[in-house]
């Protein structure tokens, strides 16, 4: 119960940041003068008031301790040290993607995806890794006729 | 240690394949056919129809690619950000006036060097079958007389049809209500009468009118159209505009003219093909292929037009100012 | 007869689009089955084809992966105790036991002709109501119209969440991430912090790939993780196809479920696991022998199976004549349509009716297709379950990326796909239910532009909500769905509190 009760004590202060901030930034749009309209910022407004209404209900119910119901959602039971890894691996492969292409960037993402789920055997790793890019690649791109940047490896597929 | 090394041989290769590229005559490699809107769509589906045939004509593959958003913004960005060298080409729209006009972009279409016209349709003014008004004049007359009473629904503000409805409205003296209306609801408001009429594009809304539940009262081009011959233009109403929805293809500024008249000429050959015409055909969209000179001299007008309206309505450039 | 009724019927009949509702029953079976993947995962695999295949084709795939995915979750509920789905769940309280029992075939036939019955009923509903209700929707103006999508989003937020607070957190959250890009009426580009990739604002498919998929890659990781590979079945099936008995003892949680199924399938937001449980409840009441439930009862299995079934016919309701979806899956249909240029809503039976009916006649042949599948291919089809989890969740994975990037052909889009990734994680931490935001991610479009339109033709009077009666009807609904929500919440609250007292 008290785990919840700190979530929701948290994600209340942060929606309710946001809130403003969004609220902020709606106020300033700039808007036209034209007559009998209403301007871009009517429907962002509107919306965000009753965000900010229910966030700070979140807050007043989680405070009381009462918006908890249920068991406490469990993400992944998996270490730390493996969710900061990954996270690391995500944001370096889809920072490399526009670069490297499907094919390069992929097989590298599949091999660690698969050591990640538990495969230990190096050569189903590596053939599952290269073979399932490569037929991924190729099939969308002759059945299915959808162009995948090939990146650096352009001139060779 | 193996493969980092066949990695730059093969990168080496790769840029040495690339600078043979440029020396050997165009187009050596395929042409990347950026189409505003999603896949699927009207125009999609001729963009396609254009770029299959203009393969067949230049020998290498033209790929379509769909880069849709903000009105045509991100492909027209996209295409003027791209080398000027032929391979990237848009496929524009009257988009390419007014996102430009309206500043969703920071420049106008000069930015781009147009290759020419392949269709055109014209942008009708509609109502209801049994609605009171038999005329374009009879509808403007009411709405002078009772100011902010009629409504004109519309496809949102800044749009092509949004143009049309403001020269029409206003070149009569006339103040509407105008209700800025998505795709079909525009005709489904026709038919529940929550609106006295629309502006909308030609082809859908003349299946209503074959069907005897809508009618046309004028039209924005400059001819009379074919499929609907009884419908004056506003022009012969005495209404100074002349307005098209028209599709063709842009390039990026610089490109050399040698290139851009090859384009030209499979493009037009692409028009002509028999899978292209034929579909302009049943949907009765105009088919009017038109050259760089052509097609420049008509996107002056158009564009001088569009900014008129738009600085009439104020909101020429208005993303710009805050 | 309508014309557009043969038309329709001849489309879904032609040989291409039988074999694509052909192939999507198939990888709905499977997905269906594999505990760890719903539906949802299905539709993200097949979504980039959509984008290329004409729309007849891709919608047909879609419908038959939604109908046979309701009826796999029964396979591996039966067979491992797992629901394969949620919707899937109630199966397993006398499917498993039935298989524990030795007649694992028994039950899978079972929960197969119920599926099969309770489809065909939503079928007709679907054949008779969807048209009436396009022709009444045809009288709804903006201010009707608005008051329905409020409606739709409240009721979707008073089934999902457990706290109506954070339900309608969601939803609203899903709302401001609309906002951002071009608003509808002016064009006025809104929070896209001068980037171009922005202006189009944010797809719904590029969340819902983000929002449904990552989650569950990191829930798999704990599972492989936690259990090493997935589990292997040692129930042996062997007689499939149900005797006449069979088919008698199932006649009332049938005749229960299905139309339980077909009416929560319209309101949008109940779905299939709601559906399936008050159904498995009203069939336990209803029979004469109560006590043999959760014992391996055959109507305990034929009652949620006909009910999450029905479910698909009905939710297709709202989503052909009104625009409105009741699920993501649904909601993934809608998107299907707009891909090609077809917006669903009453002119889709006017403009296109044809194509209107080709959808109901694919969703019949879907049903057909399932059953036939599911008979003839149970004893392969089981063998998935053996897959591999570590070759399975990076293929999965790819085609996010590959599907988030083949919509707009855009990286960006990837990036905003992986920051909704983390968005639902956080959104899982916080028990915040996502399905109220990825509906509101497609409602809040029409939401918005009925609003302004409405107040732009009534020059700012906000009276004609009220004075029309469709707009008061539906504003009073979406009162009644929060009320309702409330009250729930509450009893469930108490019902909580007083367990905990018991127990101290």
């Amino acid at each position: 119960m008290k785990t919840m009760r700190k979530r929701n004590l948290i994600s209340a202060a942060i929606l309710i940041a946001i809130g403003i901030g969004y609220a902020v930034l709606a106020v300033q749009l700039p808007t036209r003068n034209i007559e009998n309209a209403t301007g871009p910022s009517f429907f962002p407004l509107v919306v965000v008031t009753g965000f900010l209404i229910l966030a700070a209900a979140l807050l007043v119910q989680a405070m009381r301790g009462r918006a908890n119901l249920g068991a406490v959602p469990v993400l992944a039971k998996i270490s730390r040290r493996t969710y900061i890894w990954s996270l690391a691996a995500a944001v370096l492969y889809l920072v490399a993607l526009p670069y490297l292409g499907f094919i390069a960037a992929n097989i590298p993402l599949f091999a660690a995806l698969m050591i990640l789920y538990g495969e230990k055997r190096t050569v189903w790793i590596a053939a599952g890794s290269i073979g399932i890019c490569l037929a991924i690649f190729f099939v969308f791109r002759e059945v299915f006729q959808i162009q995948l940047p090939a990146g650096i490896l352009g001139g060779l597929v | 240690m193996k493969i980092l090394n066949a990695l730059f041989i093969g990168t080496a290769a790769v840029a040495l394949i690339a600078a043979a590229d440029a020396r050997a005559e165009w187009p050596e490699k395929p042409i990347q056919f950026i189409i505003p809107f999603g896949a699927g769509g009207g125009a999609d589906i001729e963009g396609r129809l254009i770029a299959k045939a203009m393969s067949g004509v230049l020998g290498q593959p033209v790929v379509p690619i769909n880069k849709p958003g903000g009105g045509g913004a991100i492909t027209y960005t996209f295409v003027k950000n791209s080398a000027p060298d032929g391979y990237t080409v848009a496929w524009n729209s009257t988009s390419v006036l007014t996102t430009t006009n309206i500043g969703n972009v920071p420049f106008d279409y000069t930015a781009l060097e147009h290759i020419g016209q392949v269709a055109q349709q014209p942008v009708p003014f509609v109502v209801k079958k049994n609605a009171r008004w038999n005329t374009l004049k009879a509808f403007m007359d009411e709405c002078k007389a009772k100011p902010n009473t009629l409504k004109v629904a519309f496809a949102g503000f800044g749009s092509a049809t949004h143009m049309a409805g403001v020269a029409m409205t206003q070149l009569s003296g006339c103040k509407a209500i105008m209700l800025p209306v998505k795709g079909p609801d525009r005709r489904k408001m026709i038919l529940s009468g929550e609106t006295d009429a629309a502006v909308d594009i030609f082809f859908v809304p003349l299946k209503f009118v074959k069907a005897g539940k809508m009618k046309f009262l004028a039209i924005s081009s400059g001819k009379r159209n074919p499929a609907a011959p009884n419908v004056p233009t506003a022009k012969e109403l005495g209404l100074d505009m002349e307005f098209d929805l028209f599709r063709g293809l842009s390039v990026a500024k610089g490109t050399p003219q040698a290139i851009k008249d090859k384009l030209e000429g499979a493009m037009i050959k692409a028009a002509n093909s028999k899978a292209f015409a034929g579909r302009m055909k049943k949907l009765k969209l105009t088919l009017a292929p038109m050259g760089q000179a052509q097609f420049n001299a008509k996107l002056a007008k158009a564009n001088a037009n569009i900014v008129a309206i738009m600085k009439k309505a104020g909101i020429y450039k208005s993303k710009m100012k805050k | 007869m309508n014309p557009d009724i043969i038309d329709g019927f001849t489309q879904a009949t032609l040989a291409s689009t039988l074999a694509a509702t052909a192939v999507g029953c198939l990888l709905g079976l499977v997905v269906g089955m594999i505990p760890g993947l719903t539906i949802s995962t299905g539709i993200i695999i097949v979504l980039p084809l959509t984008f290329v295949l004409p729309p007849d084709i891709s919608i047909a795939l879609l419908l038959g992966l939604y109908v046979s995915g309701m009826t796999g979750g029964s396979f591996s509920a039966i067979l491992l105790n797992i629901p394969g789905t949620p919707s899937a769940s109630a199966t397993a309280l006398d499917g498993y036991p039935m298989a524990a029992r030795g007649d694992a075939g028994h039950a899978l036939g079972l929960a197969i002709t119920a599926s099969f019955i309770g489809g065909l009923f939503s079928f007709l509903c679907l054949f008779l109501i969807a048209p009436l209700l396009a022709d009444l929707a045809l009288k709804f103006q903006s201010p009707d119209l608005f008051s329905l999508v409020f409606f739709g989003l409240t009721i979707i937020c008073s089934f999902a969440a457990r706290s109506l607070i954070k339900g309608l957190l969601s939803a609203l959250i899903g709302l401001m991430i609309l906002t951002i890009g071009q608003d509808p009426m002016m064009g006025t580009a809104r929070f896209t912090f001068g980037q171009v990739n922005l202006i189009a604002g944010v797809h719904f498919l590029t969340a819902l790939i983000g929002l449904f998929a990552i989650p569950q890659l990191v829930d798999n990781l704990s599972a492989a993780v936690r259990d090493g590979q997935g589990g292997t079945s040692r129930a042996r099936i062997r007689r499939i196809l149900p005797t006449l008995n069979d088919l008698k003892s199932i006649r009332l949680p049938v005749a229960i479920g299905a139309p339980i199924g077909a009416f929560l399938g319209i309101l949008p937001g109940a779905g299939g696991p709601i559906a399936a449980f008050i159904s498995y409840d009203y069939a336990k009441k209803l029979s004469r022998s109560p006590e043999r439930f959760g014992d391996g009862a055959p109507e305990g299995i034929a009652a949620p199976e006909a009910a999450n079934n029905a479910v698909t016919g009905g939710a297709l309701i709202p989503m052909m004549t009104l625009g409105i979806p009741g699920d993501p899956v649904t909601a993934i249909l809608i998107g299907a349509l707009l891909v090609h240029g077809l917006a669903p809503g009453p002119l889709l039976f006017l403009e296109r009716g044809d194509f209107a009916y080709g959808i109901i006649f694919s969703f019949f042949w879907a049903n057909i297709f399932n059953v036939i599948i599911a008979f003839l291919g149970l004893r392969y089809l089981v063998k998935v379950l053996a897959m591999p989890k570590s070759l399975l969740m990076p293929i999965i994975a790819i085609l996010c990326v590959i599907g988030s990037y083949a919509l707009r052909n855009n990286f960006f889009d990837v990036y905003v796909m992986f920051g909704f990734g983390l968005l639902g994680l956080a959104m899982r931490w916080l028990d915040m239910p996502v399905v109220p935001l990825l509906l509101a991610l497609v409602l809040g479009r029409p939401l918005e532009e009925h609003l302004r339109v409405s107040l732009v033709a009534s020059k700012g009077e906000i009276d004609i909500f009220f004075t029309s009666p469709f707009s008061l009807f539906f504003l009073a609904m979406a009162g009644l769905s929060i009320f309702w929500s409330l009250n729930a919440e509450r009893r469930a609250k108490k019902a909580a509190r007083n367990e905990m007292e018991s127990k101290q």
